[in-house]
């Protein structure tokens, strides 16, 4: 995908996420000073940095799997809330792909992808399993339906626990780290559902150390070091002229390999 | 041999009533244990410390004097209910703090990554203890589960001592008769060891049919 | 040998009812167990010291060798299967382990004077159904413990004796004014105490009645108070205890059966029989007998001495 296909963000609407002033302490360990971020509708941000530079908190706190200590989230515009049951429909509309997949290990692929469709959204079975189908046959692993998580491989585990995170509508898709866990050979087809999903125009925003993906699908790369956003740009100027020495730094070490 | 045979009708009937009993508060257990599992792992503190002191309660107090405690002390509070029943409920809520602690200890094999996922797909927190961390954890404690259930199968014969005529209740009335206690007492005991057997191999069989593949 | 099983892992078919005399005693304290056969009224231990003092010693003809009763004297103590629960019988005080009183613990201790010429007495507290067991596998020499002399039982051991004779009777409510005996017992709820003779005798007598059968004495008086049942069938002088500590119960009627009493001995043990027969016929000759019975069963019935059984009367003896 060259830079002119990527579906365009509309600068107008108003920020599907946004993050303003977040901070978060681990004891004495300040992970997230002074976050601000906003992410448009449509757009897909690539989160980059060294491991322990708060990146995957960050995205972590965006459906509150982890908690601030201060600033303000809003999702959609809506400020998130606390706990209980508005927190759950929240959670609903955001899809979330963990670095170890997750899958429940009790139920069959299908059944993990409609879980949730039929207990929140309260679809039936019989359309929750039509759609369950079709977002498998999405990601390549239709014939794995009724298998169970431990029997596929790290990709295709990967690629179900996206299509269960598709099966709520998400206006968003968080994806933290989705590839670190997997052997080489299985980074590619996973990344290649990312770069379709975001070629449709999901909003995504992707943790990542990925950067032949990051300047393939993203629009923005934000760029972390120790809890703070160092840099931020497009792909093509953050890869090709990083303004900070610490960004020049981190990518020279990734390169390197 | 005889002593089987001239009284096979009166030996079915108490093995009945011990298989009951093993069958009721076997459920009841079951059901009464995964509740207080819930309750203990529940954000409400309230809860949690009253699961947490009904599972010691029964932990530490001997079957046997909550037996004579509900069968002598509940009527004095007005409360009498035929022996059977009562034989039954305290067994059950005995049993029950046993299944809850095995439980317990099965939700401790269930990842905080499972947890996490059901609660990001906008699972309520009783959603996901019913659909991902129960189920799983009832999964990884099926034999120890089944243990409780044969301890539960042996408890029963204490309640030959508040008057329900069960298998070792019976047992003792046909020794007082034959005065054989070595052969009684023998029937009866395999007896019990295939009732543990059967439960031990239908644990067996349900583990490696729910296992979960990880 | 007495253990308060709190092992919730094992078979609990044994044990089970010798465990529960404790709980029952401390569970269900209400005003029927508050006064305990031997208080005030029971036999003074100078009494029963002066007893024991003065008890027959055999000669040492008697001990021929090889016999059950040499090796006992050999062994320096006397094994004895008897109770811990049994008011009036053989009751252990639970502030004084060493202090068993009732008439089979005094029997019992005479038993041990006869052979070593002082009590020395080792109790094993059977439960009922094990008695046989114990005799046939040689835990205890002899057991004193309400053993009812049945042929069936002889079959598996030898009785000597009988050395006292009681009959069941009935016990209701101190209100009821219904069951005046065994006789009114027809479809009602009876309670028993679990293994002993009235579990068959009940039956025998009014077939259409419901059987309830408890662990120990203490729990049936309070399940028959609790109306878990219309009767409580039990032995005469037991009930007749029990009506004397509690206002609540009445004996009604006379003693509808006659059960001797026998002492245990391993089967087919006739020498040792023989030894313990003339024993007896010893300490009825001497009094002891009578005292025995004055400082425990006495103490609860207003009658004479009553006559001892004629040794061998019974069948199975």
């Amino acid at each position: 995908m060259s830079e002119s296909d990527k579906p365009q963000t509309q600068a107008a609407t108003p920020a599907m996420v946004s993050l303003r002033a977040v901070d978060k302490h681990y004891g004495p360990l300040h992970v997230l000073q002074n976050i601000n971020l906003e992410v448009a509708e449509r757009e897909v941000v690539v989160v980059v940095g060294p491991s322990g530079s708060g990146k995957s908190t960050l995205c972590r706190t965006i459906n509150r799997l982890e908690t601030i200590d201060s600033g303000q989230i809003a999702l959609d515009g809506k400020p998130l809330p606390v706990e209980g049951a508005q927190l759950a429909q929240l959670r609903s509309e955001v899809g979330m792909v963990f670095q170890s997949f997750n899958l429940f290990a009790h139920l069959s692929i299908l059944e993990n992808i409609t879980l949730a469709p039929i207990n929140v959204l309260k679809m039936t079975k019989a359309d929750a399993k039509r759609e369950a189908l079709e977002l498998l046959a999405r990601v390549g692993i239709a014939d794995k339906a009724d298998q169970f998580p431990a029997q596929l491989s790290g990709g295709q585990q990967q690629r179900a626990a996206i299509a269960r995170a598709l099966a709520m509508h998400p206006k968003v898709m968080l994806f933290d780290e989705p590839t670190s866990a997997l052997d080489p050979e299985m980074v590619g087809e996973v990344l290649e559902v990312m770069t379709s999903l975001a070629a449709e125009g999901m909003t995504m925003v992707v943790v990542t150390h990925e950067m032949g993906f990051a300047r393939r699908a993203a629009h923005r790369v934000v760029f972390m070091d120790a809890g703070q956003i160092v840099e931020e740009n497009t792909p093509a100027e953050f890869f090709d002229h990083p303004e900070s020495e610490r960004a020049r730094t981190f990518l020279a070490s990734i390169l390197a390999h | 041999m005889e002593i089987f045979t001239e009284n096979a009708g009166l030996l079915l009937d108490a093995i009945g009533t011990t298989l009951l009993m093993v069958l009721v508060a076997g459920v009841g257990s079951l059901i009464l244990g995964v509740l207080v599992t819930v309750a203990r792992v529940s954000p409400i503190p309230i809860l949690r410390r009253a699961a947490f002191l009904y599972v010691q309660f029964f932990i530490n107090v001997p079957l046997l004097a909550l037996l004579l405690l509900a069968v002598f002390a509940l009527p004095d509070a007005g409360l009498i209910l035929p022996l059977l029943p009562t034989a039954i409920i305290v067994l059950t809520v005995y049993e029950a703090a046993y299944v809850a602690e095995a439980v317990r200890s099965g939700i401790n094999t269930v990842s905080v990554g499972q947890i996490e996922a059901s609660r990001a797909l906008g699972l309520t927190l009783w959603q996901s203890l019913r659909l991902i961390v129960i189920p799983q954890s009832l999964r990884a404690v099926v034999q120890p589960l089944g243990n409780v259930m044969i301890a539960l199968a042996m408890n029963t014969a204490l309640a030959a001592v508040v008057g329900v005529v069960e298998l070792t209740s019976r047992v003792n009335k046909i020794n007082l008769v034959y005065a054989q206690p070595i052969e009684i007492f023998t029937g009866a005991g395999l007896a019990y060891m295939l009732i543990a057997l059967a439960i031990g191999l239908a644990a067996g069989r349900i583990e490696r049919k729910v296992a979960i593949l990880r | 040998m007495f253990t308060l099983g709190s092992s919730r892992r094992r078979v609990a078919v044994f044990g089970a009812a010798v465990a529960v005399t404790a709980l029952a005693l401390s569970a269900c304290s209400t005003d029927s167990s508050s006064n305990v056969p031997g208080g005030d009224d029971a036999a003074d231990v100078t009494d029963v010291q002066a007893m024991l003092a003065g008890a027959p010693v055999a000669d040492d003809a008697l001990f021929t060798a090889g016999s059950t009763m040499e090796k006992i004297r050999e062994r320096g103590t006397l094994i004895v299967g008897e109770a811990l629960d049994a008011p009036l019988l053989s009751q252990q005080d639970p502030a004084n382990p060493d202090d068993v009183a009732g008439f089979d613990a005094y029997l019992a201790q005479l038993l041990s004077v006869y052979i070593f010429g002082e009590p020395s007495v080792e109790i094993v507290p059977p439960a009922s159904e094990t008695r046989e067991a114990l005799l046939q596998n040689g835990t205890v020499d002899v057991v004193f413990n309400t053993y009812t002399i049945t042929e069936e039982r002889a079959e598996q051991i030898t009785f000597a004796g009988p050395y006292f004779s009681s009959g069941l009777a009935v016990a209701v409510k101190a209100d009821n004014d219904e069951i005046k005996g065994i006789d009114d017992l027809g479809g009602k709820t009876v309670i028993v105490g679990a293994n002993t003779p009235a579990v068959l005798a009940v039956p025998e007598e009014q077939p259409t009645a419901e059987l309830v059968d408890f662990a120990t004495d203490p729990q049936a008086v309070q399940a028959l108070l609790q109306g878990r049942g219309d009767a409580y069938v039990q032995d005469y002088t037991l009930l007749a205890s029990n009506a004397a500590a509690n206002s609540d119960l009445k004996v009604v009627g006379q003693p509808f059966t006659a059960e001797p009493y026998g002492i245990g001995l391993g089967f087919g043990d006739t020498e040792f029989k023989d030894f313990i027969n003339n024993w007896l016929l010893e300490i009825q000759d001497g009094g002891q007998w009578g005292q025995a019975w004055t400082y425990s069963l006495g103490t609860v019935v207003e009658s004479e001495i009553p006559t001892p059984p004629t040794i061998g009367s019974v069948p199975g003896s």
